[in-house]
């Protein structure tokens, strides 16, 4: 590619090359010598330039690792700065005296210390390393895209850029915690209690005594206290600890409406984080802990355990259930071929070239006849063919000769004027019209906008292995595009932002399919419980509020066989949080509405608000507990709330 | 993330006149590009025209010194005026110059050789501490206060200046065997091949294949040029062509083929989009009165007008 320093360049030494050759070699001949030994050099620079890149193109090998301290990981950790480091080594071929090289980001990924990008001399003997750290905040999935490579001759007169694909995905697991839920800082993940030691507070059959009290009538008596009783004076009855852990399962809503959001900043990644600390701090406890992941299509089922392997395998699916983007599949085509266009161009340079994606002439040119009423058109041009049979063409004269009224010969040049007109203006006329129809497809920005679609269909289809035909339907039809670019955004891990509402006010990510899926899995998991266990769902109800009966029906079911139901609501982080009328320290209400965007706003917090309360009062009355996160550490608020289900009264 | 908010791209407050002086690569194509100049200008001092070498003096200063981009093609412009009128304006009555021997004159070879140091040099001064590679994006998206890249402050490496030499010297030989070559060579379109050397054969003006001197010139080296591109475009083609990767190569399969079934598959998502549309209820895409009457209404009222008209004349008779 020319620079604009190089086209100036090229146009004057070849001007005066022309200039010179043509006209001053007679007076001066150094002048054209002058101009075209320019221009000789101008051509080897090209050249040169040309195999350079074209040597490099396929001799770049680019090596990614990540560290954390001087170990190499396979995965990340939430809230653990990570050094990433990408080594990029020309193999053979002559060196890039001036590159410029940038290791794409992963998206929601921020540079702590460190550079991403250098501008150096490239060759086989002297590798380039790019060393940067980043600390990433929420569970997820990192994804290095590659490195983008820009390089320009020494004089800047030619550039091209190049990106050279390596994508990499990690999995950031959810932060360790301890046993309190707090995030562990230097110990290690072993601080398992020995076997025997449980810090469940309930009457069992254990062997470790819990408390004694008074002597019941249906007491064994091999469960009095013999020396307790004669202190007492009394039968004293001693009532050992449970040795059977709870079993506490996870219920993970891992639908669009929680995946909505930058990346790590989505309620899913909150959930997922809160999650992992729980199953953490109950896997310390020797706690089973098992997993359900749902969505709006299926529930997924990990069943209750206690290894340190399942408790990995559960923070592997925390992880990838947080790095999942919303499908916006219903999106606007405009707005996701905008996004996908610029994508494309960032990542896949050389699969959008003239070269390889061609666009060409006749994709522009607007056809006539695809509409039925423009066939109405043929009738002038069947015109030309009518007229010429012989009672037209009479006709035809006769017309001209009435129009014309020719005297004599001197008027022979207007009726021969006439009679053409008549007999070609309707053709002629309608073959303009034609013209100037179809041509208005090389204008833009249709002929913009069609471009775009073409290649990026071409590009769809060459990565997902479609056929050709995919090409013309992902530009006919709006419905297959947007599938496409919605499925290549999100594998990229982009999100354009989504219509959250309808025309009509309706919220557009609301799933109510996930609420059977959620009670269904809950009923499940009912069936196969063995003993009392604890559910904790981990669901984004608040806008379902109206359509929880079949879940309120599991929890019902659940509570009837004993078992403890906690269910945690994410909370928008922009949206205050209600206002408990008995607590005095509330601040007060703001009634003030001064524009309509405060009274919209203000409609729709109030109306959040209400629905959160609707759905609170319902599940309490169900008889499950209810915790909003938007306060505090959410994890030990949660383990707090556990150990209150369990009755063991503080923690330890 | 902003691209440039990472890269050690410039000095955070660049002075450009330090820089030229600290910064040993520009430093180094300073002193190159400075000594081209002077012997260029020396030059145009023993052609006999001292206005020249004044004038490229205060040319190459100002594009060293003060980085005005413009000033390399004013040089290239300034040597090609003043080479061809010294003394400020041109004599075109009297020809005053030889053509045929007029390669290889020692102070052409020097003129030229000097410029293309200076031009080089000043070129890469302009990378070192102005612009060394253009921004992606077109000047509209482009970030206000956005910083250009340039080429590292790092001394040129050995090579880089041994091979700026030997291009200079390679180029300038090249560009007199060149000149050789067009005017000793002549074309003749009654020949194959249509060149011929020019002292054997004499050409009868009044031939109407004759071909003047100057075009034989212009057409040779325009001819030159094109085959020496369309060599290397060639060249580069078959070499990217061995270079394909994978995807690649499956782009072009499924570009090849989408652009012979074209019109088939036009054909067909038309009749999809139709059917579709008709399935789901949907109204078709309508035009808005203005653009119906336009496209649908003018076109047949003027026909219906013109058969009314026709058959008022007693067309149809």
């Amino acid at each position: 590619m020319l620079t604009s320093r190089g086209w100036w360049f090229l146009f004057v030494v070849s001007e005066a090359a022309l200039f010179g050759v043509l006209v001053v070699a007679k007076y001066a001949p150094t002048v054209p010598i002058f101009a075209l030994t320019l221009v000789l050099w101008f051509v080897a620079e090209w050249i040169w330039f040309a195999t350079r890149t074209t040597a490099a193109n396929g001799r770049i090998a680019i090596e990614r690792r990540i560290l954390q301290g001087d170990r190499e990981l396979p995965t990340l950790w939430a809230g653990v700065d990570c050094t990433i480091r990408v080594t990029i080594r020309l193999t053979g071929g002559p060196a890039l005296p001036f590159v410029s090289l940038a290791d794409k980001l992963p998206v929601g990924q921020h540079i702590k210390s460190g550079h991403r990008r250098t501008i150096s001399r490239l060759s086989k003997s002297e590798p380039i390393v790019l060393e940067y750290k980043i600390h990433p905040n929420a569970p997820g999935v990192v994804r290095f895209e590659g490195v983008e490579l820009r390089t320009a001759d020494l004089c800047g007169f030619f550039y091209r850029r190049m990106f050279f694909r390596s994508p990499t995905e990690y999995l950031v697991l959810p932060p360790l915690t301890d046993d309190d839920g707090t995030q562990r800082a230097n110990k290690r993940f072993n601080t398992l209690p020995p076997p025997g030691v449980h810090r469940i507070r309930r009457a069992g059959s254990g062997t470790e005594l819990l408390h004694l009290r008074d002597y019941l009538v249906g007491d064994p008596p091999k469960t009095i206290a013999w020396k307790a009783s004669a202190r007492k004076d009394k039968l004293i009855t001693k009532e050992l600890e449970s040795d059977v852990p709870v079993r506490c399962v996870l219920f993970l809503d891992a639908s669009n409406s929680t995946r909505l959001g930058a990346v790590g900043a989505t309620p899913l990644a909150k959930l997922a984080g809160i999650g992992a600390g729980v199953l953490q701090a109950a896997a310390s406890d020797r706690d089973l802990v098992g997993l359900t992941v749902f969505d709006e299509h299926e529930a997924r089922v990990q069943k209750p355990a206690r290894t340190r392997r399942h408790t990995m395998q559960l923070l592997r699916i925390f992880a990838e259930t947080a790095g999942k983007p919303a499908e916006t599949t219903d999106g606007d085509a405009a707005t996701l071929q905008r996004h996908a266009y610029s994508l494309a161009q960032d990542l896949y340079p050389d699969l959008l070239e003239k070269r390889v994606n061609s666009r060409p002439f006749g994709l522009f040119w607007i056809p006539l006849l695809d509409s039925p009423m423009k066939w109405i058109l043929v009738v002038p041009i069947l015109w030309q063919v009518l007229s010429w049979r012989a009672e037209n063409f009479n006709a035809v004269v006769e017309m001209s000769r009435s129009i014309a009224r020719p005297r004599s010969l001197e008027d022979l040049p207007l009726l021969l004027a006439v009679f053409l007109f008549i007999m070609l203006a309707p053709s002629v006329l309608t073959a303009v019209y034609w013209f100037f129809f179809g041509i208005r497809g090389f204008l833009p920005p249709r002929s913009r906008e069609l471009s775009k679609r073409k290649q990026l269909g071409a590009l769809f289809a060459a990565r997902n292995g479609d056929t050709p035909a995919s090409i013309e339907r992902c530009i006919h039809d709006d419905a297959f595009f947007i599938e496409k670019a919605s499925h290549f955004l999100v594998e990229h891990h982009h999100q354009p932002p989504p219509k959250l509402f309808e025309k009509n006010g309706d919220y557009r990510f609301r799933c109510p399919e996930k609420v059977p899926i959620l009670a269904g899995a809950l009923l499940r998991t009912i069936g196969f419980a063995r003993d009392n266990e604890l559910y904790i769902i981990l669901a984004d109800l608040v806008e379902l509020s109206d359509a929880v009966e079949p879940l309120l029906k599991s929890i019902r079911a659940a509570r009837g066989k004993h078992h403890q139901v906690l269910v945690l609501l994410p909370w928008p982080e922009d949206l205050p949080p209600p206002i408990d009328p008995r607590d005095p320290t509330a601040p007060v209400k703001k009634t003030k509405r001064t524009t309509l965007g405060g009274v919209i706003q203000t409609s729709l917090v109030e109306g959040y608000h209400r629905k959160f309360e609707d759905l609170r009062l319902a599940l309490v009355r169900a008889g499950a507990s209810v915790v909003r996160l938007n306060q505090g550490d959410p994890v030990r608020l949660v383990l707090a709330r556990l150990d209150r289900i369990r009755g063991a009264g503080i923690r330890r | 993330m902003n691209r440039d908010s990472d890269a050690p791209v410039t000095p955070v407050k660049p002075n450009p006149y330090r820089d030229l002086i600290t910064n040993p690569a520009s430093r180094t194509y300073l002193m190159i590009a400075g000594g081209g100049l002077a012997v260029a200008m020396l030059t145009m001092f023993l052609i006999g025209s001292p206005i020249a070498a004044a004038l490229l003096l205060v040319v190459g200063l100002c594009g060293l010194v003060l980085r005005w981009t413009a000033m390399p093609v004013f040089f290239v412009l300034l040597v090609s005026y003043l080479t061809f009128a010294p003394l400020g304006w041109p004599n075109i009555d009297d020809p005053f110059s030889s053509i045929p021997g007029s390669h290889f004159r020692f102070l052409d070879v020097i003129l030229i050789g000097s410029s293309m140091v200076y031009l080089i040099g000043q070129y890469r001064v302009l990378s070192i501490v102005h612009v060394g590679m253009p921004f992606d994006a077109g000047k509209l998206y482009v970030k206000p206060g956005a910083k250009a890249t340039v080429r590292p402050a790092e001394a040129p490496h050995d090579r880089e200046l041994w091979m700026l030499f030997a291009r200079v010297g390679a180029c300038v030989l090249a560009g007199q065997l060149l000149w050789l070559a067009i005017t000793y060579l002549r074309v003749d379109f009654e020949r194959v091949p249509p060149v011929i050397s020019r002292a054997p054969v004499e050409i009868p003006r009044a031939d109407p294949l004759f071909v003047p001197e100057f075009l034989s010139r212009f057409l040779l080296s325009v001819g030159f040029f094109l085959a020496v591109a369309l060599s290397a475009r060639f060249a580069f083609w078959y070499w990217r062509l061995l270079q394909l990767r994978i995807d690649q190569a499956r782009m072009i399969l499924i570009d090849t083929q989408w652009a012979e079934d074209r019109r088939e598959f036009d054909r067909q998502e038309k009749w999809r989009g139709w059917q579709k549309g008709k399935i789901l209820g949907a109204a078709r895409k309508k035009f808005g009165c203005g653009g119906w009457f336009l496209t649908v209404g003018l076109p047949a009222l003027l026909l219906v007008l013109f058969l009314v008209v026709l058959s008022c004349m007693g067309g149809f008779r």
